[in-house]
């Protein structure tokens, strides 16, 4: 059975199943055409046919003989996309809990796939579980809520729900590792609503073994909200992100900033929309992507100033380092702009290691790999810098350090 | 103890540096051919020479920069093969090249970047690394000994400085790593008296028996200031004149243009 039969007959149990998600699964598998190819614009560079030969099998809720979670920090963990409160330790005073129980509820807010989301469509078909965080109305998250997710062999599609509500805080750090040496999928939904003034720094570590991964992240900014995406791409066999903004009200505000650092034949497709559609919105966008052996990088960002938007701030740049001659990337600004009183600012750069700099720094005694190591980390370091929370820097500097080789 | 001098003095007489016979190319093009140059410990020269006489070559394939090919000859340092060893290596063993163009690069605090230098050469040398404290002690000392402003530590390397703040940030970063041989590429360039005298100052500062200096450059001024015990001209790839610093005085006077007059080894 190759990727799209083993989706079918997983859902059709699903479906066969009923009860009051089952007609937003279905909405969702209608949306669903199968897995995109290269012949659409946003799949160009990013090759599924690997990925539509295999076949893996829908995750299910089970207690496996896992005993405690590797952690970054203590939250909420999930295997195969299913909660497991065995391993998990709930935040204390703040509404944290697995989607699956918030559900049918909070379907309201759970929202269905747009035009171009192929996996989260796929994603809706198997909506059953996933985080739900929901921060109260001027309530500060006192610490960030952290959010594991470990994969074994089969296919998750965790849906992750944020409601963070007028004027609140929040944190939230979301990390995919995988469990052993098989290969699996996770294709991971997370719906972030900001409201009126209310604040997000989200976070995104991809650092799996040999998966297929998806991860969209979906924010909605109201009036004054802010939002904070850390999008840091380390793993995984072959890895989509789709990170979306929509600055849906005036004096929005949104950073998003990715980290790619990757080597072997691994293969990281950040595709990245920030639509503008109130005025006086900024958004500020930085991704950097590290390349070695034959990994293969796709940078697309995607601006879209709609009409309204007047007075809309927007930065884009992006900058690849290629450490090896067979290391590629392609990364393509695309600006849809509808409004004339606009400042727009786009740059992408994909270079090698500066060879003058590495002279420099081994005329003063640096062997060569310690002269690689400095000017990579300096590459990195402005990304890497703004990851606010300690545990998360340590990680990000723990695994440059051994990419590097110490 | 008379005797224990007399041997050393005898020891500093020794070549640091042997340059025999050396021809290097860029690309296919020949720069120098043939150049013979011994320096001793406590040693200063000068290299003299009009634009295009292979200064900067000669000084870059001293440090070992890729792309210049050595096609004959040979250097000696300290009894090494000089050209045998890695540009790192070359600065563990204490050659050290003031670039005639810093580079700048950001993102790399200028503190750290020393740091990483001095303990990958005293690793080099066998000897422990100097830790945080230790090494910001020693750069603090060294920065105002000659007068260089602290807060050049603090700065991603070179990036963003002028060039005169660049020329004393080489200087600095020879302060702290002490070599043994100095290689100095028209440090003078584009600085203006004032800059070119604190320069100068600094390198006079670090004058010592068993240092050797050599001092590249393209205007005499500056031997004004590094007053050098020997001078050499080099034109088309060679040595073509040797003498005392008074050779430089005669070179301001008369210019390069006699180079073209009289035919290579004739004086």
């Amino acid at each position: 059975m190759n990727a799209v039969e083993t989706f079918r007959k997983d859902f059709e149990a699903l479906d066969r199943a009923g009860g009051p998600l089952k007609a937003f699964r279905r909405a969702g598998w209608e949306k669903f055409k199968g897995l995109p190819t290269t012949q659409e614009e946003a799949y160009r560079f990013t090759n599924l046919q690997p990925l539509a030969q295999r076949s893996f099998a829908l995750g299910r809720p089970s207690k496996n003989g896992i005993k405690s979670a590797p952690w970054i920090a203590p939250g909420l963990v999930f295997v195969d996309g299913h909660y497991r409160a065995d391993l998990s330790k709930k935040p204390e005073g703040v509404e944290a809990t697995c989607l699956a129980e918030a559900l049918p509820h909070a379907l309201e807010w759970v929202g269905a796939a747009g035009e171009g989301e192929p996996f989260v469509a796929l994603n809706a078909a198997f909506l059953e579980d996933g985080a739900f965080l929901r921060v109260k109305k001027g309530f500060r998250l006192p610490a960030p809520l952290h959010l594991l997710f470990l994969g074994t062999s089969k296919a998750a599609h965790p849906r992750n729900l944020y409601l963070i509500e007028e004027g609140a805080e929040a944190s939230i750090v979301e990390t995919y590792l995988s469990l052993g040496e098989a290969p699996h999928l996770t294709n991971a939904v997370s719906d972030v609503r900001v409201a009126r003034g209310a604040s997000v720094e989200h976070y995104r570590l991809q650092l799996e073994g040999a998966s297929y991964h998806f991860g969209a992240v979906r924010a909605r900014l109201e009036r004054d909200a802010r939002f904070t995406s850390h999008n840091l791409a380390c793993g995984g066999a072959l890895t989509r992100n789709d990170i979306t903004a929509a600055l849906d009200g005036e004096g929005s505000r949104c950073t998003l900033n990715g980290l790619t650092l990757i080597r072997g034949t691994q293969h990281v497709d950040n595709y990245t929309r920030l639509e503008h559609r109130k005025p006086h919105c900024e958004s500020h966008e930085l991704y950097k992507g590290v390349l070695d052996d034959r990994a293969s990088g796709v940078f697309t960002g995607r601006i879209h100033v709609f009409p309204d938007a007047q007075k809309t701030d927007a930065y884009q740049a992006s900058a690849n380092l290629l450490l090896t001659d067979t290391a590629t990337v392609d990364a393509q600004p695309q600006l849809e702009i509808y409004a004339d009183d606009v400042k727009c600012s786009h740059g992408s750069t994909v270079g090698q290691l500066d060879k003058d700099a590495l002279f420099y720094l081994r005329s003063r005694g640096l062997t060569e790999g310690a002269a690689r190591h400095v000017l990579v980390r300096a590459f990195a370091g402005d990304v890497a810098d703004r990851l606010g929370i300690p545990a998360v820097r340590q990680r990000v500097d723990a695994i440059l350090e051994e990419r590097l080789g110490g | 103890m008379r005797v224990q001098a007399k041997h050393d003095m005898k020891d500093n007489k020794k070549p640091m540096l042997e340059i025999r016979n050396l021809h290097a190319r860029v690309d296919t093009k020949p720069i120098l051919n043939g150049i013979d140059l011994v320096i001793r410990a406590g040693e200063v020269h000068a290299i003299m020479g009009p634009n295009g006489s292979g200064k900067s070559t000669l000084a870059n394939v001293l440090a070992g920069r890729e792309g210049y090919e050595v096609t004959d000859g040979n250097v000696t340092f300290l009894g090494k093969n000089l050209l045998e060893l890695a540009p790192d290596e070359r600065a563990g063993e204490g050659v050290f090249l003031a670039f005639q163009y810093p580079v700048e690069i950001p993102g790399v605090n200028n503190s750290y970047f020393l740091r990483a230098g001095l303990n990958a050469i005293r690793t080099y040398r066998g000897l422990e690394p100097l830790d945080a404290v230790d090494f910001l002690k020693l750069a603090k000392d060294k920065a105002r000994l000659l007068d260089v402003d602290e807060s050049l530590l603090g700065r991603a390397v070179n990036t963003g400085f002028s060039g005169g703040e660049k020329k004393r940030n080489e200087i600095f970063q020879m302060a702290v790593l002490e070599p043994r041989l100095a290689v100095l590429d028209e440090t003078d360039s584009g600085l203006d008296i004032d800059a070119l005298k604190t320069v100068a100052d600094g390198v006079n500062s670090l004058r010592a028996p068993d240092r050797g200096f050599l001092v590249i450059t393209h205007y005499q001024r500056l031997l004004n200031h590094i007053v050098p015990d020997f001078v050499h001209v080099l034109d088309k790839g060679r040595i073509v004149r040797s003498g005392g610093k008074e050779l430089a005085l005669e070179l301001e006077e008369k210019g390069y243009s006699w180079l073209e007059k009289a035919p290579a080894g004739a004086r």
